[in-house]
């Protein structure tokens, strides 16, 4: 075995972590060759070197803050999907009337192109399917009204 | 003690896991019981002060309780709690580097005004113990996690490869690079 291919395998080697046939094979390398015997004290070294790392101070408990925790996110889970959605909702008047006025824009759009309402189409036969069946809708066809809630601070829960 | 205590103690740790799958918060204090110190130990080991080991601890221990319905009893639930902090340590390790330098990082020498009046073997003690955790904070996290878990858990290069999701050749590698790494940063303190 190389000495490059036994000293990737030192810690494991230290470890008793190798395969049988390996660990014979390292351990008859590192009685022929003192480099390689010499960097296995290294390596016992430089591992016991760790054990010179502080031991934790007094470990705290920390359950309570733990389920506070966990009780605070249930509770914030536990509220309706609009509080939730209660800041989106924080707009000044000017930033309210824009985004009115696009969702409304958006909708008369898509109502005039694909749907038109009940009721304001006219009653034909089925044999007057012609292009003037639908002729009675506006081009332009404003969409439901969009209700914009706004909060005041000091609406929500502290 | 009472009885509802006493059968918590004697519940397996799938089975505590399963009523905090039912979000029972009892479970969930006899778990914390039984692992908490070990997670405490690890994230203090990875992160090296006390502030950022209690963060990590908590964090970890909410995530336990938002996951444990989708634990699934193919992992032994040691190897998926350890996973779960392994993974959060190594999130926070990266996080960190994208932040600013954090206050609570080690002074690189024991301040003179601290050192005087210690006895000199005390003084020694934690300059060396200084320059382990320097030279321990610069080897790359993967491998600073594995050899952590081997050095402080004691577990084996298997365990260590179902925690980390890879194979024990990987683990072997991470722990021979790492170990590599830490001969070389300790060297200049050994040569003093």
């Amino acid at each position: 075995m190389f000495c490059r291919t036994v000293r990737k395998k030192l810690k494991a080697y230290c470890d008793d972590e190798l395969p049988q046939k390996s660990r014979k094979a390292v351990a008859s390398h590192l009685r022929s060759c003192s480099a390689c015997a010499a960097e296995a004290e290294n390596l016992a070294r430089a591992w016991e070197s760790l054990q010179a790392l502080a031991e934790p101070p007094a470990i705290p408990d920390l359950t309570q803050q733990v389920l506070q925790r966990i009780v605070q996110y249930e509770e914030q889970r536990a509220q309706p999907w609009y509080r939730c959605a209660i800041p989106l909702f924080r707009l000044s008047f000017a930033q309210a009337a824009v985004c009115a006025m696009i969702v409304g824009f958006f909708a008369g759009f898509v109502s005039s192109t694909f749907a038109p309402l009940p009721g304001l189409v006219q009653k034909t036969s089925d044999d007057e399917l012609s292009g003037d069946l639908f002729s009675d809708l506006p081009s332009a066809f404003p969409g439901s009204a969009v209700v914009v809630m706004s909060y005041d601070e000091g609406d929500e829960e502290s | 003690m009472t009885s509802p205590d006493l059968a918590w103690h004697d519940l397996s740790d799938e089975d505590l896991l399963k009523a905090v799958a039912q979000r029972n918060k009892d479970a969930f204090r006899e778990l914390m019981r039984r692992y908490q110190t070990r997670i405490y130990r690890i994230a203090y080991r990875f992160s090296g002060d006390a502030e950022h080991a209690a963060e990590l601890t908590q964090d970890i221990f909410f995530k336990v309780y938002c996951a444990a319905p989708r634990y699934t009893p193919e992992a032994q639930f040691f190897t998926w709690l350890y996973r779960i902090a392994s993974n959060h340590c190594l999130n926070f390790t990266r996080d960190r580097k994208n932040r600013p330098l954090d206050q609570s990082v080690p002074a690189e020498t024991v301040p003179e005004a601290a050192a005087a009046g210690i006895p000199h073997d005390e003084l020694e003690q934690r300059e060396r113990a200084l320059a382990v955790r320097q030279a321990l904070d610069r080897i790359p996290e993967r491998q600073r996690l594995a050899l952590t878990l081997l050095r402080f858990e004691e577990m084996s290069y298997r365990d260590i490869a179902a925690v980390l999701g890879c194979s024990v050749a990987a683990v072997e590698s991470l722990i021979s690079r790492g170990m590599a790494a830490l001969k070389k940063y300790l060297a200049p303190y050994r040569e003093q």
